[in-house]
């Protein structure tokens, strides 16, 4: 492997290396720029088609390989980075940007590895980093909050570690000349219900992606970790994380439709969450559980139009989401307050600010002229393509007219949330008497620069079309997208879901409460199972044991020793210095085996 | 609220009343297209369909929240001390 042929993660993953050890200015430029390189790398290895080959423990493997949603992917997640820096620029933590970079590297990797164990390895990559974020985060819970990120994590990692060696395993039993390739997996589609080693692990690799994706019973992790971040990194977090698992179900299992039936209990699942939610990132965390259920959507449908529209909604999605997450972290930035009912009427001194968070809710709800509406429109075509073009076979596919008219549904339901909620109650709505103002200059710079593509994309969408997988073959946008009746259409849903919004506002009272989600499981009843129930249990087992060691008749040599030894050799003592010779006998027998008689027993 | 902020607000109303009029008679005068034309379903050319599904869903959606409140809202606190 050439330095031209470097996977563009591991430039980020060597600033992570590089970022500890500059001070000042240096380090802020070394910063912007590595984002810059990994993005040049990557469009250089896209341009030029490179696949990069090598061996691992006997499987090819493509540490380089360009899909056909990488290049949109890689475009979106290099300016985030460079976005997310230039918001973190003013922030004194040491740790939280390299982390930020060791994260992007992991999700950058991912995107151009072909092969499942690469993929793996900078999956794994991504973890660390983004928990390492979460720690870093300085807030109430951040410590909690990333020790409960981790263990979900790492449990998935765990699913999909063993779900891929059970594919390499079953391909390598089939004779298929390329076991590890990071790929379609049509036989997973085919023959889902079916019972084999095989589709056992690719049950295990979809769990283990779906876990990282938020989608159920996992999801509680997504709205638990994201508010713990700073206000930084949570803008880096709402990124990479969600859209990289997209990227990978996209990959190994367009065309799955269970995943549409997920992907729409996801979007409702997080409007109901939202409307309930006082915390402004907790509300924005939930929203992208939603509009990553629009994309789930678009992969289980799996036609072209679907992936084109799951791609592209992807991107928006980082477009608006991350300015959304940067305005609430401005407000956070300003205020020091997170809860919805402690803000409100801060127009008056955060203009800017408040123009950013507009452009984002406008973008999210998907109104015409904005990203959000030229990319889950594409989604809500493919849907109705679909059950258009099944029922031409003969079949009735009502399932998918319903599928439709939910997602025109959810997305009335995003602009509630989203779209309203949230700038009304920390923008307008009551007075909080606070009067902050705008945040510093690189945190206006960084929202300007998310603002102008959230627009620009909807007037101009060719731009992001034409590095879609497919290139939206064959759609007739100026027929589909844009006319006066489509845009009276989009607009009648949102403006008179609108008008119930306000006339319905004192269902929207805000109190200070959280909603239960799964993560309830863990973090209640797991502790409050081992306290009551598990531990008492082992008391009684210990009590037990010790009767049965007291009662024991001492045999007649024994009475004969002195009492202290007595007591000890019944009792029960510590195994601290025998394990610890242990190991020293270990040690010198492995430097005695590999050093001192070198290949002489080999 | 002051004299000039209920000002803002009638005038906000107002003119948002009056953006939901025109689209009202916008929807009536163009209508819609089907969007399925081998479904077999025509629910979505009915005049003032989107309207009336926009609110109905907002409605529905708050409502469905709201349910889901009564069982799992707790207080902020609810997991600090552990």
């Amino acid at each position: 492997m050439t330095v031209s042929e470097l996977t563009p993660g591991l430039i980020l993953l060597a600033g992570a290396a590089l970022l500890p050890l500059l001070r000042g200015r240096i380090r802020q430029a070394a910063a912007l720029l590595l984002p810059v390189l990994a993005g040049v790398q990557a469009w250089l290895l896209i341009a030029s088609e490179t696949s990069v080959r090598a061996t691992f423990l006997g499987v090819e493997i493509a540490p380089v390989h360009v899909h056909g949603a990488t290049p949109a992917f890689v475009t979106i997640f290099c300016l985030m980075m460079l976005v997310g820096v230039i918001f973190a620029l003013n922030q004194n933590r040491k740790v939280e940007l390299p982390a930020a970079f060791v994260y992007g590297g992991g999700a950058l990797g991912v995107l151009f590895a072909g092969d499942l164990i690469t993929m793996f390895v900078f999956w794994e990559v991504m973890t660390l980093g983004s928990t390492v974020i979460i720690f870093s985060g300085g807030q109430r819970d951040s410590g909690g909050a990333g020790l409960r990120y981790f263990g979900v994590h790492a449990m998935g990692g765990v699913l999909l570690l063993m779900g891929i060696v059970m594919v390499i395993a079953g391909r390598i039993a089939s004779g298929d000349p390329d076991p590890a390739a990071f790929r379609h997996m049509p036989e997973m589609i085919a023959n889902w219900s079916t019972l084999s080693a095989t589709t056992v692990g690719m049950w295990l690799v979809l769990i283990g992606m779906l876990v990282n994706v938020g989608a159920p019973p996992f999801s509680a992790w997504l709205a638990d970790a994201y508010p713990e971040g700073s206000e930084s990194g949570t803008a880096f977090l709402s990124a990479f994380t969600t859209k990289t698992a997209v990227f990978t179900l996209m990959v190994a299992f367009a065309g799955l439709h269970m995943l549409i039936w997920i992907g729409l209990y996801m979007t409702i699942y997080g409007i109901v969450y939202a409307i309930l939610e006082n915390d402004m990132r907790r509300l924005l965390a939930y929203s992208i559980c939603t509009q990553v259920g629009f994309m789930l959507v678009g992969i289980g449908i799996g036609t072209e139009l679907a992936i084109d529209g799951a791609t592209a909604h992807a991107v928006s999605h980082i477009l608006y989401k991350g300015l959304l997450m940067m305005s609430a972290g401005s407000v956070l930035f300003m205020t020091g307050k997170r809860n919805l009912n402690q803000l409100g009427g801060l127009y008056r001194t955060m203009p800017l600010t408040l123009v950013c968070a507009i452009i984002g809710a406008i973008a999210i709800s998907s109104f015409p002229l904005t990203s959000g509406y030229v990319t889950k429109s594409l989604i809500k075509v493919a849907a109705t393509d679909m059950a258009d073009g099944l029922a031409l076979n003969g079949q009735p596919y009502m399932h998918m007219v319903w599928v439709y008219f939910l997602l025109e549904g959810a997305a009335v339901g995003v602009f509630l949330h989203a779209g309203i909620k949230y700038p009304w109650f920390v923008f307008f709505g009551k007075d909080c008497g606070l009067r902050p103002s705008d945040p510093p200059w690189n945190m206006r710079i960084a929202m300007l620069v998310m603002a102008v593509p959230c627009m620009l994309l909807g007037f101009a969408p060719m731009m992001l079309y034409d590095i879609l997988p497919y290139g939206t073959s064959g759609l007739d946008i100026s027929k589909v997208l844009f006319g006066v009746d489509k845009a009276v259409v989009a607009l009648s849903l949102l403006m008179f879901s609108a008008l119930a919004f306000f006339l319905l506002l004192p269902l929207l009272k805000l109190s200070d409460t959280r909603t239960l989600d799964t993560d309830w499981l863990w973090r209640r009843f797991a502790p409050r199972f081992w306290k009551d129930a598990i531990a008492p249990l082992l008391e009684q087992i210990d009590s037990a044991r010790r009767q049965l060691i007291e009662g024991l008749t001492p045999r007649e040599g024994d009475r004969n020793l002195p009492r202290a030894l007595r007591a000890r050799l019944m009792g029960s003592w510590s195994v601290g210095i025998p394990v610890f010779v242990i190991v020293l006998m270990l040690l010198a027998y492995l430097l005695v085996y590999f050093w001192l008689l070198p290949g002489g027993l080999v | 609220m002051s004299d000039a902020e209920i000002r803002r607000t009638r005038i906000l109303w107002g003119s948002g009343i009056a953006l939901l009029a025109v689209l009202l008679t916008l929807d009536l005068v163009l209508g819609h297209d089907a969007h399925f034309k081998h479904a077999d379903v025509t629910i979505d050319t009915w005049p003032l369909f989107y309207p009336i599904y926009g609110f109905l869903s907002c409605f529905l959606l708050l409502l469905l929240a709201r349910t889901v409140g009564i069982m799992l809202l707790r207080k902020d606190s609810y997991y600090d001390g552990q």
